[in-house]
């Protein structure tokens, strides 16, 4: 491992366990004014400057096979406050069974865990999914298991799946082969296997950190010692199951009848705020350990989500993180180790899992890392994409009715359509306009927050992804409809 | 020799247009262009052949002049005159659109009679929801009545009879004129087309114009992709394409408009039975008449859509614009409310057809102030049909006669400044004609507090503004007695009428007392007790010189009135056209020995400065140049007004130092160089200072510091007026006019009968010897009930004896006589005789004018009273 490499990699760890701010949301509160204050100017990006800004990493896409599948399509985007982001997204087709992943990754420390995370996990959940016979198969001669939709990246992505991959992948074929006559009947297998994808990925990554030989590999050390939350939705007709670890998040935005947007949260969030969360982890260690392992509402007073991938520092046995901290032999390394390190692990990596059965209702689904909930509440991001929604179905022209032509009709049509044309916007994308929401949506804001120098910027704001998947409710109807039917 | 240097001329920019649209169609063949395919010369070329030029062809031939060519650059009537709906109304807002429809109206009645053009005279309901709309069109309709046109007012279940469709709800009543009537715009063109053709007029289509070419800066050719024509007279009757068609002359005409989409919709034969009346709901911003059987339904929406920002797309023949049913929707619910029968009708399509609008929604009509014989009929704003053949009455005598004989001001084509041709003005203000077409918005608020004075900055929150030649002006101030100005709402500009943005419009007190009569009253007060200044920057300001005596030989040429007195003498003075009418009403304030400072009235800027122009020695010796954004106008009046400038000046202002109606350049506070003139258009002593914009801001200051401990205050140009209505000042624009001569207005006193000749003075020895028929005369309304009464506001019809004797010009409340003024013009026998003073003043002669239609009596006066 090369100095420089070390160093960086020091810089980024301890940096990171001090000033990670970010999701603590008495951390929002830092006085922006007093910056520009001392700044005493900060120039102001004029709105086509925001948009372009904005829009430099939207995708998506809309299927061409309309009324043939529960999802229309998605929008997709991200915005970077880290240089470089440490977000990643995800989208695939699973080839061998039924459904799409997305995925949206919030990495920490450094983009190194969140992306490679980005480019193995997928695959382990395909393969977690594949039936007995399929698995056989695959361990005799390995195959192709997702169709990738490739969205444009903030970084350059490193597009080499090591070798190790493959033989990680063979590795979990043969253990879910065999562990597959343990399965539960009542167990739900799609849970199941986004469950046993995520920790085994987890333990793969912790593996190829440990040093080989008494040997370091810088770059999977790097992956090891960083970390990244992450949410996967599964879609398969009309289940979804959206699995998760950290605080990344999964939220359904729903119709009502009266016609409000209802929001209905499909993760849960591991960090402080949630209280069993707490209790777990405060029942996995000793009573004398009490104050210490959540201190200033952090693991080990350093982590800020209580799950995730990566993090080896919190996860490996003292004696393996003394053996790391010796090889990379210098005097900061020392303080890798957390203080109060008495009982690891103190972090996992089991996701929980929320799923739920699309009704015609249900009208899109919203996965997001952090950046986007610590400004934004889950009811406040379902109604900006409802509105959004209603908004731009009025972007086409008005047609007139084919079958009724009268003045009565047409009037009717065009008063219900007004009020819909209010919520136009300039945004093309949903995930834009999410992010222009959760910047401030006033010009002036979004400004401020975009004009920022980067290491300014990232104490106001954290990268946010999002991607949000529309649901075709015609389709979902007529499926609705013929399970009554044959039921 | 001459001409065939022209044609060489010709031929070569003909080459020139060749290659540039041989690189444009590399297809079309070099030879078809390059070939005379037009006239080689005409007297006259009309460009546009929509309803307006098909109708000036008409009636220049009627008048004897057929050597015209009419250039069409696609087929007739394909610009917009074809999606026009054919509306024929009477009733207007002006007395000459007024004029201009009854005219048309008795016209369309005789070409039905003779070639067919779909007339049908089955009348217009005009629909009233409010007591505001009501008297808006009993304004009208005396005006209406007092032209012949026979009309009713009618109440809600009276219209319902006049039209069964028709859902009376919501309605206190309407006007019912049986003359109105509708017609097919394509069959009007073609039958003006016919006329004028039988009469010798050359029409050609498929000809487009691309450069209007002049000499001496005047018109000389035309060139077009069909050849060159020469010519002595250009007409610009291009509609919605004029404006970019100004811009291909050099120099550029100015024509501000401006194109909208305008909609309205057709639907499939219903129970509509043919004579339905056509309907004007203006409150709910719709009109309706009856189509093949279905209904057409239009709006004036509150706020229009504007399109072809950037020009009109080539080949838009007979085109139409996308339909936009989101921007018609409140429209279609309007016409339901209206015609419930509407909600089963099913719709057989909606037209968009764009318009064109101009600033203050009137046409633009005239010879243009650039460039000599260069005449303009455009800007219609949705009334073509209706004005076509009034408009091309008027511009064929204009062409013939070089002058007309109505006073046509408001629609003058030298209305407007450069900032009105802006295009993003246009864009932001047509946004409202539409609206305040239909009366539903009288004070434009769009293209606003663009043309400041310096001192704007002083009064921002407690002047009330109105837009003059796009110069905003303060016509009264919102402050309270003890000073503290109360926070205002913001500014607006009346559409059209110069007099209309005072006029109050709230449901309750329509045309009624306004709420600003108290704070005028205090200003008015202040200038006949005390002292107050009125910023009069709006002015528009001459300077002319020459190296000797040139100058004053111009002057004594184009003014009425001896120009030629001592240095620093202020002479009022009229400048007349050939008929004695005036053209500029002005002060002309000699500087120095070989050069003169102007003041003419604000919207003189473009039209006083043409005139100067058109008069000028062509040898160049006579300079003019407009200095109105130079000087700021601080008019300090009032009877301490004396007492105030003392204070700030070292040189004396004794009446014997400083004579009224004398001027001197001189210092005030710590500035230099202030034109001051000890005269203040409203009959009180006092000065006006002509102020260097730079210095404006002080002098400003000093005098209202200066001014402090005298009572000084604001005060706005609603004061002046009633100042100088109550001493019987006519004023240039309302009162004076074309058509009007000094002895017409008791001013023979300005005009130098025994001097050098001048402009229209043979015209006024005629009329001295053979008499007057029209006198400007004071009234006094004597049974007027300040309160309660609805107001005059100029338009009003004046009777003499029961008979109709002429207009109300302009009209005032005032505060030292206690009663309305309103000065008004008084003709005998539908003006063929003469008018005494023994006439106007007859013991017996019982005057009444004729207010939404009620008579007050009047008391006249032929001089000015003793206040």
């Amino acid at each position: 491992m090369n100095i420089g490499f070390r160093q960086k990699l020091l810089h980024k760890l301890l940096i990171f366990s001090q000033t990670r701010s970010i999701g603590d949301a008495n951390t929002n509160v830092f006085p922006r004014q007093l910056f520009l204050h001392d700044r005493g100017y900060v120039p102001t990006l004029g709105p086509p400057e925001i948009t372009k800004i904005l829009r430099l990493h939207e995708s998506s896409l809309t299927s061409n096979k309309r009324g043939s599948s529960p999802i229309k399509g998605y929008d997709s985007n991200q915005l970077n406050a880290n240089n470089p982001m440490e977000d990643r997204r995800m989208q695939a087709r699973l080839l061998n069974t039924d459904g799409v992943l997305f995925g949206v990754l919030d990495g920490h420390a450094g983009p190194s865990c969140a992306e490679s995370v980005s480019q193995r996990l997928l695959d382990y959940i395909a393969l977690a999914l594949l039936p007995s016979s399929k698995l056989e198969d695959f361990i005799k001669r390995p195959f192709t298991l997702i169709k990738e939709h490739k969205m444009k990246c903030v970084q350059d992505c490193i597009d080499d799946i090591s070798s190790s991959h493959r033989a990680n992948l063979q590795k979990f074929a043969s253990e879910t082969l065999s562990a597959s006559d343990w399965d539960d009947e009542d167990e739900d297998p799609v849970a199941k296997a986004l469950i046993s994808a995520y920790i085994r990925l987890d333990a793969n990554i912790g593996h190829d950190g440990l040093p080989k030989d008494g040997k370091l590999d810088g770059e999977s050390l790097a992956i090891a010692m960083s970390g990244s939350c992450g949410c996967v939705a599964h879609i398969s007709d009309l289940d979804v199951h959206v699995a998760n670890v950290g605080d990344t998040r999964g939220v359904l935005g729903s119709l009502a009848a009266d016609g409000n947007w209802t929001a209905k949260i499909l993760t849960k969030e591991h960090n402080y705020d949630n209280k069993s969360e707490v209790d777990r982890i405060l029942s996995a260690h000793p009573k004398s350990e009490e104050k210490f392992v959540l201190r200033d509402r952090r693991l080990l007073g350093q982590l800020v989500p209580l799950r995730s991938f990566g993090d080896m520092r919190y996860k490996w046995q003292s004696n393996r993180l003394q053996e790391v901290v010796n090889l990379i032999n210098s005097p900061a390394a020392s303080r890798l180790i957390p203080p109060y390190y008495h009982t690891p692990p103190y972090l996992i990596c089991t996701p929980e899992v929320g799923n739920h059965r699309l009704t015609v209702r249900d009208r899109f689904l919203v996965l997001a890392s952090d950046g986007l909930w610590d400004m934004l509440s889950a009811d406040k991001v379902v109604q900006i994409v409802g509105n959004f929604l209603m908004g731009k179905e009025t972007n086409t022209n008005f047609e007139l009715p084919a079958d009724d032509r009268s003045l009565l009709k047409i009037v009717t049509l065009l008063k219900d359509r007004r009020a819909r044309i209010k919520h136009r916007t300039e945004d093309e994308n949903a995930s834009t306009h999410l992010i222009r929401h959760a910047l401030g949506y006033d010009h002036k804001l979004v400004s401020e927050m975009l004009a920022l120098p980067e290491d300014v910027a990232r104490l106001h704001r954290d990268d946010i992804t999002v991607t949000v998947i529309f649901f075709d409710s015609d389709y979902i109807a007529r499926k609705a409809a013929a399970e009554v039917k044959n039921a | 020799m001459l001409s065939s240097h022209g044609k060489a001329l010709g031929l070569h920019k003909h080459l020139l247009i060749s290659n540039k649209i041989l690189r444009h169609f590399s297809l079309c063949s070099s030879l078809r262009f390059k070939e005379q395919q037009v006239p080689s010369s005409s007297r006259i070329v009309i460009a546009g052949g929509g309803v307006v030029g098909c109708s000036l062809a008409y009636h220049l031939a009627k008048r004897g002049v057929s050597d015209v060519v009419l250039l069409e650059q696609g087929q007739l009537t394909c610009g917009t005159t074809w999606h026009a709906a054919g509306l024929i109304g009477q009733l207007r807002g002006t007395s000459i659109e007024s004029k201009f429809s009854k005219y048309g109206r008795d016209l369309y009645t005789d070409l039905e009679k003779e070639l067919g053009i779909s007339w049908k005279e089955c009348g217009s309901l005009y629909l009233a929801r409010t007591a505001s709309r009501m008297t808006y069109y009993k304004r009208a309709f005396v005006n209406a009545k007092a032209m012949g046109i026979h009309a009713e007012v009618l109440s809600p279940s009276e219209l319902k009879e006049k039209c069964s469709l028709l859902n009376p709800e919501g309605l206190i009543g309407g006007v019912w004129v049986p003359s109105d009537g509708v017609l097919s715009p394509s069959d009007l063109t073609m039958a003006y087309k016919s006329k004028a053709k039988q009469l010798g007029v050359t029409i050609q289509e498929q000809v487009r114009v691309e450069e209007i070419q002049t000499k001496n800066n005047k018109v000389s050719g035309v060139v077009t992709d069909k050849g060159q024509i020469d010519c002595e007279t250009f007409v610009n009757c291009t509609g919605q394409w004029a404006r970019f068609l100004g811009e291909k002359s050099s120099p550029n005409v100015r024509i501000p408009l401006h194109s909208c989409e305008h909609f309205y919709i057709v639907t499939k034969p219903f129970d509509v039975y043919p004579m339905m009346p056509v309907i004007r709901d203006y409150d709910g911003s719709i009109y309706a008449r009856e189509w093949s059987g279905g209904l057409l339904g239009g709006c004036f929406e509150a706020k229009a859509k504007p399109c072809f920002h950037d020009g009109v797309p080539e080949k838009f023949e007979f085109g139409l614009l996308p339909e936009d049913w989101d921007h018609f929707g409140p429209i279609l619910e309007q016409l339901l409310l209206r015609f419930p029968s509407l909600q089963t009708a099913q719709v057989r399509k909606m037209y968009n057809g764009p318009e064109s609008f101009t600033p203050d929604g009137k046409a633009i009509l005239g010879e243009a102030p650039e460039i000599s014989n260069y005449f303009i009929a455009a800007g219609m704003n949705s009334t073509g049909i209706a004005n076509s053949a009034g408009v091309g009455n008027l511009i064929s005598d204009w062409i013939i006669d070089g002058d007309v004989k109505e006073n046509i001001l408001p629609l003058d084509c030298r209305r407007f400044v450069d900032l009105h041709n802006n295009r993003k003005f246009l864009r932001d203000r047509v946004k409202e004609i539409p609206a305040s077409r239909a009366g539903n918005i009288f004070e434009l608020n769009r293209g606003r507090k663009l043309r400041l004075s310096p001192l704007y900055c002083r009064y921002e929150n407690d002047a009330k503004l109105a837009q003059m030649m796009g110069y905003e002006r303060p016509v009264y101030f919102e402050t309270t007695a003890n000073g503290d100005s109360y926070k205002l709402a913001s500014g607006a500009e009346s559409p059209g009428c110069s007099n209309s943005l005072e006029v109050p419009r709230e449901p309750t007190n329509a045309y009624k007392k306004p709420n600003w009569f108290e704070k005028v009253q205090t200003e008015y007060r202040a200038c006949r007790e005390g002292v107050s200044v009125i910023d009069m920057s709006t002015f528009t300001k001459f300077e002319l010189q020459s190296a000797d005596k040139e100058v004053v030989d111009f002057l004594q040429y184009v003014c009425a009135n001896d120009i030629d007195g001592e240095i620093g003498s202020v002479v009022h003075t009229g400048m007349l056209n050939e008929r004695g009418g005036f053209e500029n009403d002005c002060s002309i304030i000699r500087l120095a020995k070989n050069r003169f400072f102007m003041v003419a009235p604000t919207t003189q800027q473009t039209r006083g400065l043409a005139w100067l122009r058109k008069h000028l020695p062509t040898d160049g010796s006579v300079q003019v140049s407009d200095v109105t954004s130079m000087y700021a106008a601080i008019n300090l009046l009032g009877p301490k007004a004396h007492a105030v400038l003392s204070e700030l000046t070292d040189i004396s202002l004794s009446s014997t130092n400083f004579k009224a109606m004398s001027c001197q350049v001189m210092d005030v506070g710590q500035a230099s160089g202030i034109v001051a003139m000890r005269l203040t258009h409203a009959g009180e002593d006092g000065w006006m200072l002509y102020v260097p914009s730079e210095y404006a801001l002080h002098v400003y200051d000093c005098i209202l510091d200066a001014g402090k401990d005298y009572g000084i205050r604001n005060a706005g140009y609603y004061a002046l007026r009633t100042l100088r209505t109550e001493r019987f000042f006519a004023y240039w624009g309302t009162d004076l006019s074309p058509v009007v001569t000094p002895l017409e207005c008791g001013r023979e006193f300005r005009v130098k009968f025994d001097g050098a000749d001048f402009i229209g003075k043979q015209a006024l020895i005629k009329q001295r010897k053979e008499g007057i028929k029209k006198r400007l005369v004071q009234f006094v309304l004597t049974d007027h009930n300040v309160d309660h009464d609805i107001w005059p506001w100029g338009g009003e019809p004046i009777y003499r004896n029961n008979q109709l004797v002429g207009w109300v010009t302009s009209a005032a409340y005032g505060f030292t006589l206690k009663k309305h003024v309103c000065l008004g013009f008084v003709s005998n026998k539908d003006g063929k005789s003469t008018v005494t003073n023994e006439f106007v003043m007859d013991k017996n002669a019982k005057y009444h004018i004729n207010i939404a239609d009620t008579h007050f009596a009047a008391r006249p006066h032929i001089l000015p009273q003793k206040l």
